[in-house]
C-alpha cells in the first residue's frame, strides 16, 4: 500500500512534472507564458463584467438578471467574425471540437445542475477566486475530485458504450451541411442580434423594477423613522396598510 | 479589506521580501523572483502610478514595449467596477480571438483542474497513477492551461484591488437570502456541486469556455448542443433546488 515518502523524492516528482520547452517562447500551444498573458486579459475581463459573481450567474438561472446573456452574446457575434476572417486569410486555423451528441446532452444537463446549485463555471471560479469570494476554493477542489473519480472509477467502463452514441467528430455545421460557412455566419449573426436586443431591453426593464422596488423600501421606511405619530384615523390605517403590504412583500422575497 | 497590520510593518515585510528574493535572485543566476517581489508588493494596493512602475520595470526587464501599452491601458479603463456588458463582451471576444493567435488554441480552463488532479495523484502514488489510461490523455505536467488559471486569479486580483471591488466573504448574498447564512452549508454545498461539475465537464469534453464558447464560435455542433442542455438543467436545477425563495432582490 501507500507508504510514506520523504520530502526529497517529493520534490523529484515535483521537478518531472515541469517540462522546460514549455517556457522557451511565448506562442505556441504548449507555451506558459502565452497562458499567462492570456489568464492576466480573461481575468481582468471576466472581473470587470462581473461574470464571477455568484449573485450575477445564479440570478440568470433565477431568471431575474440577464447581464450573463448581454455580455455572452457580443462574445460570440465578435469572436465568430474575426475568426472566419483570420482563417479565411490564412492567419490561424480552426481547432474544433469533437461533437459526440448523447454524452454532451447528458454532461450539459449536470454542467448546468452543478452551476446552478454554485454559481460559478471553472473559469469563473478561478476568477472569483482572485476576486475574494472564498467559497471558489471548495468549488475548486471539487472540481478536481470530480475529475479524478471520473478517471479512477468511470471511464474505462463507460469508454465503449454511452460516451460513444452518437459520435459525429470534429465536424462543424458547414461542413456537415456541405455550404458555404457565410451564410451560415450571417444567420447567426442576425439571430444574435435580434436575440442581443431582446434580452437588454428584457433586462432594462429588470432593473427598473428592482431599482423601483428598492427605493420603495427604503422610502418608507425613511418616512416611517421620520414622520410623527398620525393622529388622525384615516392616517392611522393608511400606514397600517403600507406596513402590512410591505411585511407581505419581504415575506415574499426573503 | 484591509489587513490587522502597523502600516510600518507592512513596509518592513516588503522590504524584507525583497531582499530576500534579491538573494534568491543572484543565487539562481535570474531575474525572475526580484519581478515576483516587485510585483506582489506594486500589486498588494495598487494605484495608478504603482501599475505604471509596474509596467515599465517589466518592459525593461523583458525588452518588450507590451508590458507598458497594457499597463496604460488598464490604467485607463480599470478603474470603473464594471463595464457595461456589450463593451465587455466585445473585449472578452478580442481575448478569444488573441488566444487563437497567440496561442493556436481555443480558451478552455477544464483540462487544467483534470491535469492538477492528475499530477497530485502522481504526486502522492506514482506507481498507480501510471495504470490510469485516462492520464494518458491528461499527463501529469505543468501546461498552459495551468498557467492560464492562474493568470485569471492574478488578473482578477489586479483589476477587483485597481477598481475597489475586492471583498472577502465566505457566502455570497443571494445564497443567504436563498439558503441562509451558514458558510459550512454553502462550502459543503459547493464542494458537491464542484464534483459534479467536474465530472459532466469530463463526460461532456470540455467547460463554458472550452467546449461552449470555443465549439459556438466555430459553428461546431458541440457547442450548441452543450449551451442547450446546460441551460435547461440550470433552470430546471434552480427551481427544484431553491424552491419558493427562487426570487431575490438584490441591492445594487
Amino acid at each position: 500500500m501507500v507508504e510514506l515518502i520523504t520530502i526529497k523524492e517529493l520534490l523529484g516528482r515535483l521537478a518531472q512534472t515541469f517540462d522546460s520547452s514549455t517556457i522557451e517562447a511565448v506562442k505556441g500551444p504548449t507555451s506558459l507564458y502565452g497562458g499567462m498573458i492570456l489568464g492576466l486579459l480573461f481575468g481582468v475581463v471576466l472581473q470587470k463584467s462581473r461574470l464571477c459573481k455568484y449573485d450575477v450567474v445564479s440570478s440568470l438561472f433565477r431568471l431575474q438578471d440577464f447581464t450573463v446573456f448581454r455580455v455572452g452574446t457580443p462574445i460570440l457575434m465578435v469572436s465568430v467574425l474575426m475568426i472566419f476572417i483570420f482563417k479565411d486569410t490564412g492567419v490561424f486555423e480552426l481547432h474544433v471540437p469533437k461533437t459526440v451528441i448523447v454524452p454532451q446532452i447528458i454532461g450539459g444537463l449536470m454542467f448546468g445542475a452543478a452551476i446552478a446549485i454554485m454559481g460559478y463555471c471553472p473559469g469563473t471560479a478561478a476568477g472569483a477566486l482572485g476576486e475574494g469570494s472564498l467559497d471558489a476554493i471548495p468549488s475548486i477542489l471539487g472540481m478536481i475530485a470530480g475529475a479524478v473519480l471520473y478517471a479512477e472509477f468511470f471511464h474505462d467502463s463507460w469508454e465503449n458504450t454511452f460516451l460513444k452514441w452518437g459520435e459525429i467528430g470534429g465536424k462543424t455545421f458547414f461542413e456537415i451541411l456541405k455550404i458555404n460557412h457565410w451564410y451560415l455566419i450571417v444567420l447567426f449573426m442576425m439571430m444574435l442580434t435580434m436575440f442581443l436586443i431582446a434580452t437588454t431591453m428584457f433586462d432594462i426593464f429588470i432593473v427598473f423594477m428592482r431599482r423601483t422596488f428598492n427605493m420603495f423600501m427604503e422610502m418608507t421606511d425613511a418616512l416611517e423613522e421620520k414622520l410623527p405619530p398620525a393622529t388622525k384615523p384615516y392616517a392611522k390605517s393608511t400606514i397600517e396598510t403600507v406596513k402590512k403590504f410591505k411585511q407581505n412583500l419581504r415575506d415574499m422575497f426573503k | 479589506m484591509r489587513l490587522p497590520v502597523e502600516p510600518s510593518a507592512r513596509l518592513a515585510g516588503g522590504a524584507l521580501a525583497i531582499v530576500v528574493l534579491a538573494v534568491a535572485s543572484i543565487a539562481l543566476k535570474s531575474g525572475w523572483p526580484v519581478m515576483i517581489a516587485i510585483s506582489v508588493v506594486l500589486v498588494a494596493r495598487p494605484r495608478w502610478w504603482s501599475v505604471l512602475i509596474l509596467g515599465f520595470a517589466f518592459t525593461i526587464f523583458l525588452g518588450s514595449g507590451w508590458p507598458l501599452i497594457g499597463s496604460l491601458f488598464f490604467i485607463a479603463t480599470g478603474k470603473p467596477k464594471r463595464w457595461w456588458p456589450i463593451p465587455a463582451g466585445i473585449a472578452f471576444g478580442l481575448v478569444e480571438v488573441f488566444s487563437f493567435y497567440l496561442s493556436d488554441r481555443p480558451l478552455g480552463i477544464t483540462r487544467g483542474y483534470t491535469a492538477m488532479g492528475s499530477m497530485i495523484e502522481a504526486l502522492i502514488y506514482p506507481e498507480h497513477a501510471n495504470k490510469v489510461n485516462y492520464w494518458g490523455v491528461y499527463e501529469p505536467v505543468i501546461d498552459w492551461t495551468m498557467a492560464l488559471i492562474l493568470g485569471t486569479v492574478i488578473g482578477s486580483f489586479l483589476s477587483s484591488r485597481y477598481s475597489g471591488d475586492f471583498k472577502l466573504n465566505t457566502v455570497p448574498y443571494v445564497w443567504s437570502v436563498s439558503k441562509g447564512k451558514s458558510t459550512t452549508r454553502r462550502w459543503l454545498w459547493a464542494f458537491a456541486a464542484g464534483i459534479m461539475m467536474g465530472f459532466a465537464a469530463r463526460i461532456a469534453g470540455g467547460c463554458v469556455s472550452g467546449l461552449l464558447i470555443s465549439g459556438v464560435v466555430q459553428l461546431a455542433p458541440a457547442g450548441f448542443i452543450f449551451m442547450m442542455s446546460l441551460w435547461v438543467g440550470g433552470v430546471i436545477t434552480t427551481f427544484l433546488f431553491y424552491r419558493t425563495r427562487v426570487i431575490a432582490v438584490r441591492k445594487d
